[in-house]
């Protein structure tokens, strides 16, 4: 049976009347990165594709580490990445190599706060690291 | 004709402050793009208090945007319209942002801040975590986490005055205090 091949997601950071973070998940590397700023339109639509992709990429069964680069993000988005981190745990709980990365600005306390309330709330073992 | 409205006592009126910011008008994306842009560029030299002060802006006024009773139509656009302030003392900054409210939903409005302001920061990020987990309101655009998270980034209390102007609605208005 053939496999539909993956391919890599790619969304160009834009700061305008809205924020689009910069998306790169790379389906051979299994490398994917959110960075920037997260204040959308519609934010579910954006976040729906998000999961798409991931959910396709865990039928690989093979690693995935996430890296979060979000130096600001509006509540909406907050429960996008919510719910991005929640299949990820699912692919952890389903025996998906898995590792978090999320990365915040040295002096900022907020970030690293939500950052926590993440680990917390999902139970995936997320590195916090300072930049 | 007589013209109602003085600007100078509405100059007047805000001059005793020190504002860095006020804008009445209708609220859209567009608008909430310019102001929140400028407000960075003004507290740039507090990074800290400036994304907080960020942060709360983009909250309140996406607030607006979504749920203020009055609208204005410009060219058969309905935008909502509310009033935005950003004052300084020495101490700190305030973010003060007022519009109408249909009379049914403020008791609601004004329990939630009473019932956010009656608890302590990890309360507040256990009631986050719950009220994220939820799937959304019938209202809600958002994460309906907006208030609890304004409250956790300004480390104040929430401000609330409502007036009520008819039997259809109030003006509401909210003000938070960021540290500097």
């Amino acid at each position: 049976m053939a496999q539909e091949i993956l391919n890599n997601l790619e969304i160009e950071g834009e700061k305008g009347t809205f924020f689009t973070p910069s998306v790169n998940f790379n389906a051979e590397t299994g490398v994917c990165t959110l960075e920037g700023e997260s204040y959308l339109e519609d934010t579910w639509e954006f976040y729906d594709k998000l999961l798409s992709w991931l959910q396709e990429y865990s039928k690989t069964g093979n690693a995935l580490r996430f890296d979060f680069k979000l130096t600001y993000f509006n509540t909406s988005s907050s429960k996008g990445i919510l719910d991005l981190l929640k299949m990820i745990k699912k692919y952890e709980d389903e025996g998906g190599d898995v590792t978090v990365n999320w990365y915040h600005p040295e002096d900022d306390e907020d970030n690293v706060e939500e950052a926590e309330d993440f680990k917390d709330d999902t139970g995936l073992d997320i590195a916090i690291i300072p930049y | 004709m007589t013209r109602k409205l003085s600007l100078f006592e509405y100059y007047s009126l805000i001059q005793h402050e020190n504002v860095i910011i006020s804008y009445k008008g209708p609220v859209t994306a567009v608008i909430m793009a310019e102001i929140s842009a400028d407000i960075r560029s003004k507290l740039a030299d507090n990074p800290k208090a400036g994304r907080k002060v960020f942060a709360v802006f983009m909250e309140l006024s996406q607030n607006i945007l979504y749920y203020s009773a009055e609208k204005v139509t410009f060219s058969n656009k309905k935008d909502s319209v509310g009033l935005l302030l950003v004052t300084e003392t020495e101490e700190e900054y305030i973010f003060s942002c007022g519009n109408l409210v249909e009379n049914v939903y403020v008791d609601e409005l004004v329990e939630s801040g009473e019932i956010i302001n009656s608890m302590d920061k990890d309360d507040l990020r256990k009631l986050k975590k719950e009220q994220r987990n939820k799937p959304q309101g019938s209202r809600s655009k958002g994460a309906g986490i907006g208030l609890i998270q304004v409250a956790l980034t300004s480390g104040n209390p929430l401000q609330m005055e409502v007036r009520q102007v008819d039997d259809q609605v109030s003006f509401f208005s909210l003000s938070v205090k960021i540290n500097k």
